[in-house]
């Protein structure tokens, strides 16, 4: 059985909260919205890692059908979720050198070879789970437990653009550049996030990506 | 700048901050981009009300004063928010206010004794592109509003409409106070009896790390009865997030999407604007309140809004 709560964030969103197993259907909920509901329902939905946003207008809405509308959305997702046909992306990436700085650390920790760890990280088919932190930014899901490891102790105040990185348990790409904590193992010249492009973000929840080794970007 | 329209004002002196904002940028979630927007979105609504502007027009968000500009043309202009002894060639002007700038003329922002932003409003708005329902400048990620980053000297400002002659006309603004009212949080319980009264008892100091993104609060730490690892989830302007340290972050407009710390509180929606007010130093008190008065205290908002607009439609 599924856990599920729902309770109030302030008088002008509701927070569904389940677990992570239960990602797919959120993002068929999320997926079924943006294609029906988004322009009209006056709702806003935020996806998050094992629960989901929505926002309203409490002077348009009343929470208590903005509650039941969750509740409805919540029941139909279990038909959508095996609707979601996500992308398989296949980000080329850099390892090393300038463009992963902290790959040798990260080796270390694992006791690893570099090698070993650009294996290791290449070899999941990672899910994305949400988009958040920064425009177009993916959490990804699968990355192996061998390469787990903890932030940086002082965050870089500046980490260039395509980074792919490693903080705690997970890995992700920066769309932009900004500052960040995570181990920088590479980069990719692929662009997540374009603000002339529809939709802007290459990536979305539901997609899968792999990693995929090369020599220069 | 690309721009269809007659540039009116040019930027002598851009101050600390000043950028194009509007009310922000509600449909991008999905993508990752917060909403952004004024941070003061009570002051901004006012300038384009002045101006008999739609409430969503984007005018110039100037951080602390310092400001100086020239009008190319004559024209119309509001502004409102923190008072920044504005002069118009060294003559006087009230805050939130309408006046017209004459060709020639230079409007002049010291630094405010009290609050952070002033709006500047002309007439349609400012005149930048549209970027997903928005004009509003989102810095962080360099998108949005004028080339995606704050006014520089020598830029040249248009308005989206010609000037139409505005009554002089001037707004008492409701008082700002010491008190930001806040809904209990998801994460409210886990800050235990103790912690609960450690928040609303004590006088909270704004640090001067706070910009838009959020203000990071000074004072008495805070802890959580039982530590807990919270997964990634939907943090908006008003959050109140419980770092480690202890010492409490209050997001502002340009709140991230998601985030990952505990949520003690949630600030009401009427209450947003002070937030956007409260300057390096400055403290206030956190007073927590039930539902139906954060509702309440909204519709009177919109009300308030609603009387300024017929006033302002009937002297026109």
């Amino acid at each position: 059985m599924s856990s599920l709560m729902i309770y109030p964030l302030g008088e002008t969103a509701l927070v569904l909260q389940t677990n992570l197993a239960e990602q797919s259907r959120l993002i068929a909920m999320l997926r079924h919205f943006e294609k029906q509901h988004s322009a009209h329902t006056g709702y806003q939905m935020v996806l998050g890692v094992g629960n989901l946003t929505l926002r309203f207008n409490p002077l348009q809405q009343s929470a208590e059908d903005a509650l039941l509308w969750l509740q409805q959305q919540w029941a139909l997702s279990e038909m959508q979720v095996d609707e979601i046909n996500g992308d398989t992306v296949e980000i080329p990436v850099v390892y090393g050198g300038n463009a992963g700085p902290d790959l040798e650390f990260v080796a270390e920790q694992a006791s690893m070879s570099v090698q070993q760890v650009i294996e290791a990280h290449c070899t999941p088919l990672y899910q994305v789970l949400c988009i958040g932190f920064l425009p177009g930014f993916p959490y990804l899901a699968g990355l192996a437990p061998v390469l787990h490891t903890p932030r940086r102790a002082e965050p870089r105040s500046q980490v260039p653009a395509g980074s792919v990185g490693i903080g705690g348990a997970q890995t992700g790409i920066y769309p932009c550049s900004s500052p960040g904590g995570w181990h920088l193992i590479g980069r990719t010249a692929l662009t997540l996030f374009d603000a002339n492009a529809n939709p802007p973000c290459r990536l979305q929840a539901g997609d899968r990506v792999r990693f995929v080794a090369q020599d220069s970007l | 700048m690309k721009s269809g329209h007659t540039a009116i004002l040019q930027i002598e002196k851009p101050g600390l901050q000043t950028s194009v904002q509007d009310l922000g940028r509600p449909q991008g979630a999905s993508w990752g981009l917060p909403i952004g927007g004024a941070a003061d979105g009570f002051a901004i609504q006012v300038a384009n009300l002045l101006l008999g502007n739609s409430l969503d027009a984007a005018a110039l968000e100037i951080t602390l004063g310092g400001f100086r500009a020239q009008f190319l043309h004559t024209t119309s202009f509001a502004l409102a928010g923190a008072d920044c002894q504005a002069r118009l060639d060294g003559q006087i002007l009230l805050p939130n206010a309408v006046y017209r700038g004459v060709k020639g003329q230079t409007l002049q922002l010291a630094a405010p004794a009290q609050g952070v932003r002033t709006y500047l409003a002309l007439p349609g708005g400012i005149d930048v592109p549209v970027l997903w329902g928005s004009r509003s400048t989102l810095l962080s990620a360099q998108l949005g509003g004028w080339d995606g980053r704050v006014l520089h000297k020598g830029d040249l400002i248009a308005a989206r409409r010609r000037d139409k002659l505005r009554p002089a006309c001037a707004v008492a603004m409701p008082e700002r106070g010491q008190i930001v009212r806040f809904i209990a949080g998801p994460q409210w319980q886990e800050l235990g009896l103790e912690g609960q009264k450690n928040f609303t008892a004590q006088n909270w100091k704004v640090d001067a790390k706070s910009n838009r993104m959020g203000l990071r609060l000074n004072g008495n730490q805070l802890s959580m009865e039982i530590p807990i690892e919270m997964a990634s989830h939907a943090v908006m302007a008003g959050t109140v997030q419980l770092p480690a340290n202890g010492l409490p972050i209050i997001l502002l407009s340009d709140a991230q999407v998601t985030g990952g710390y505990p949520v003690i509180a949630q600030i009401i929606q009427a209450d947003l604007w002070r937030l956007g007010q409260l300057r390096p130093g400055e403290s206030f008190f956190l007073l927590p309140v039930e539902q139906a008065e954060a509702l309440s205290a909204l519709a009177r908002q919109q009300a308030w809004f609603k009387r300024l607009a017929s006033a302002i439609a009937t002297c026109t």
